[in-house]
């Protein structure tokens, strides 16, 4: 399985199907892991990281993979540990070269997206159904108040809207505690 | 909230493609005028961008299930073949007795793999399944390995001469108690009470019998047949130990969890702990996982790098004169506030006023504290010289200060002072603290990441004296680091007069490597090597009782024209012209 036809799957957004594909790289990027100090479960934490960054950026207009899924995933990854551990030394980040630079925005930018995901995880979960009714599956309000039972479409409108605007308190506090 | 939710939906719209062009142009316009709407635009993509990180895990779950069946099927395939291998080894073994009894063991291994066909039936098998299922398969491997390896050892033993090994050095300690020894080559070794088990996981108690082998110098790894490789990856090596232990001459195990601590007198750096397998006559180095690098053991410690630490974000602020003994926070609104002050009663408004400013006059002032409390590095801006100069007449008389810390250390703080006036006279210095933090925060993380990088920098400048690594394992153990080498090509050479068991080693003059090399009829393969290194082969070949010798500095090319001359010598010659390569290491 050659990157071109992975990058294939991914353009025909057989996402699951490339997903696996890249599976092949796991044993590298555990080893990796391992040596520098981290477990199993951290080792899937990072390369599951690894694989979102990946789609982010293959989704970007502007984005070209200028190297194989291997070196990308790796460096990735390796940039995702030494975030995790908070170990950049001076000297690397001064010989970053462009590509490492790009890798290392990705991080740091996944890390805000992160900081979503758990304000998401953090309502309610009839919030959250709600709001995953209405993005990810683009239901109309008619029908989420029909599937979860709002009494009409109004009030499910006027729900998500309120679901949304607590999710975003919850990030901003989340920011603030953080920084 | 109405006009609120019209917003959200309106973003929606434009994020799903439902907008015309018309007006997916006042969308941008608006984007770009309106920055509260740019911020709640910002806002709600940054949040669905992280909703989707659940559908994306999602799929790389899915992902993951998908890979593991595909390589569980691979295995299944690849097990069967292997169970019929060893059946038919087993068969091939038992031919030449009676014919009878051919046919038990081939049954035997058919009910082994049973269990795999079981669990096969069930088609969403989960990941528990699948992995019981691989520790099965890895028995089934290392069978067939054993088999292997019974196969290849007659083979290896037709040498005639053998040169003898590394003589042991044996201690007698008491388990009892912590014992802490000193070999002979400066290795220290620090074992606790009761750390070793028997055959039966028994603690063992009373006195034991530890032997020790050190390897530091090259001549040592040479006769020992040893060198430094870690699956094909280049180590360099800080020296090799082999520890065993016994009592009344029966094999002891280090208990599950006991480390033994190991000191290295080696002055390398970054050394991690390895632990050796022999394969095929050539030893093996594996990372020992469970254990890290304890200590680097520093002569001194040097430099201390020029940090900036601004202001908002320092741990101990500048303490100005008069602001002592208040709390954190407190020192901070005083100290700053005491320089406003400072500024504002000594900044002459009215040379200004002479020069013919009118309205409202800004000065970016930025200064420095430094690490002993000095103002240095005064730079103002503003559209007039002779405001910039007043300003830095002013900085430059603040008072001396205490300096400002970060972890403890005193480290300089860059400091930016605003001085807004209107011309007529009344000057303002200043502006909210909150406003600068929001600003300087950025700055934090890369100063963070800036210290602890000067943290390292102490110890890459310091130079490291030895090493104390922890060891969950006895037998062979190595204190190395990997390689990185580019260029690699295929190196291989050709010895013609190739009777005889011939050994032949490759040294890098710029590590501590050794290569080994895998002989296949009158070729020598050392597979991938680094290009253009300078590197001694040396080769040992044992003849109908004879030892002869050459050794041979080249450099690593393509096709290498490299002729060896052997040279017959015995034991000790040997030794002797193998201790002149000592210098190397």
């Amino acid at each position: 399985m050659n990157d071109k036809k992975i990058l294939e799957l991914f353009k025909q957004g057989q996402r699951e199907k490339a997903f696996s594909k890249l599976y092949g790289l796991y044993p590298k990027i555990e080893a990796l892991i391992l040596s520098k100090g981290g477990q199993k479960q951290d080792a899937s934490d990072v390369f599951q990281e690894a694989l979102i960054i990946l789609n982010r950026n293959l989704e970007k207009s502007d984005f070209k993979l200028t190297s194989s899924f291997y070196t990308y995933i790796y460096s990735v990854s390796r940039f995702i540990w030494k975030d995790t551990q908070k170990k950049f030394s001076k000297q690397e980040l001064h010989n970053l070269n462009e590509n490492e630079v790009e890798h290392f925005h990705s991080v740091l930018e996944e890390k805000k997206y992160q900081l979503a995901e758990n304000a998401f995880l953090e309502l309610g979960k009839r919030c959250q159904e709600l709001l995953r009714l209405f993005y990810h599956k683009a239901m109309s309000f008619k029908d989420i108040a029909n599937v979860m039972q709002f009494k009409s479409e109004k009030i499910a409108k006027n729900q998500k809207y309120k679901c949304l605007t607590k999710a975003k308190d919850i990030y901003q506090t989340s920011k603030t505690v953080q920084s | 909230m109405e006009k609120h939710i019209q917003t959200i939906e309106l973003i929606n719209d434009y994020l799903n493609e439902r907008l015309s062009e018309v007006e997916i142009q006042i969308f941008k316009n608006r984007l770009k005028a309106d920055a509260s709407f740019n911020k709640e635009f910002e806002d709600h993509v940054l949040f669905l961008e992280g909703m989707k990180r659940q559908q994306l895990k999602a799929d790389v779950k899915k992902g993951k299930q998908v890979y593991i069946k595909y390589k569980w099927f691979k295995y299944f395939g690849f097990t069967s073949v292997i169970v019929v291998l060893v059946a038919i080894v087993f068969m091939h073994k038992n031919s030449k007795d009676a014919k009878i009894e051919k046919t038990n063991p081939v049954e035997i291994e058919v009910k082994d793999s049973e269990p795999f066909l079981d669990l096969t039936t069930p088609k969403d098998s989960s990941n528990e399944i699948l992995l019981i299922d691989t520790s099965k398969v890895e028995k089934v491997l290392q069978k067939e390995e054993v088999v292997e390896k019974e196969n290849i050892k007659p083979q290896t033993e037709i040498t005639e001469v053998k040169i003898p090994e590394k003589i042991p050095e044996t201690i007698t300690i008491n388990v009892a108690i912590d014992s802490t020894i000193i070999c002979n080559e400066g290795t220290k070794l620090i074992i606790k009470a009761n750390s070793f088990v028997d055959d039966n996981n028994q603690i063992v108690t009373g006195n034991i019998d530890l032997k020790v082998m050190e390897y530091y110098k090259l001549s040592d790894m040479l006769l020992a047949n040893l060198s430094t490789q870690s699956d094909g990856q280049f180590l360099e090596t800080g020296g090799m130990l082999f520890i065993e232990a016994k009592q009344n001459d029966k094999k002891l195990l280090l208990n599950e969890n006991t480390l033994i601590e190991i000191i290295f007198p080696t002055k390398k750096k970054n050394m991690q702990m390895f632990s050796g397998n022999w394969d095929g006559g050539n030893i093996n180095w594996n990372l020992q996982k469970e254990t890290a690098l304890v200590d680097e053991i520093e002569l001194v410690e040097i430099v201390e790098e020029e940090i900036d630490v601004p202001f908002a974000v320092i741990e101990e602020v500048p303490v100005y004169p008069g602001c002592e003994n208040l709390s954190r926070n407190n020192t901070r609104n005083c100290t700053s506030e005491r320089i406003s002050q400072f500024v504002m009663r000594n900044f002459n408004t009215q040379m200004v006023n002479d020069i013919g400013l009118r309205g409202k006059q800004r000065i970016n002032v930025i200064f420095k504290i430094d690490k002993n409390g000095h103002v240095v590095d005064i730079r103002s801006r503003s559209s007039e010289l002779e405001s910039e100069i007043e300003a830095n007449r002013v900085i430059a008389l603040l008072p001396k200060m205490k300096p400002g810390k970060q972890r403890g250390r005193a480290v300089n703080v860059p400091f930016s002072l605003p001085i807004i006036f209107q011309a007529d006279g009344s000057a303002s210095v200043g502006r909210s603290l909150i406003d600068r933090r929001n600003r300087d925060s950025i700055f934090i993380n890369r100063v963070e990441s800036k210290l602890s990088s000067n943290d390292n920098k102490n110890v890459s400048v310091a130079e490291v004296n030895s090493y104390v690594l922890r060891t969950s394992k006895l037998g062979w153990i190595n204190c190395d680091r990997f390689i990185n080498t580019k260029d690699k090509l295929r190196y291989t050479v050709r010895i013609e007069d190739a009777q005889g068991d011939i050994r032949v080693n490759m040294v890098f003059k710029s590590w501590n490597s050794v290569l080994p090399s895998r002989r296949s009829g009158k070729v020598f393969d050392f597979k991938m090597v680094p290009e253009n290194e300078e590197v001694i082969l040396i080769a040992i070949k044992k003849d109908k009782g004879k030892i002869f010798l050459d050794v041979v500095e080249t450099t690593t090319e393509e096709n290498p024209q490299v002729e060896f001359n052997f040279k017959e010598v015995d034991l000790e010659g040997l030794k002797v012209e193998l201790k002149k390569l000592n210098k190397l290491f």
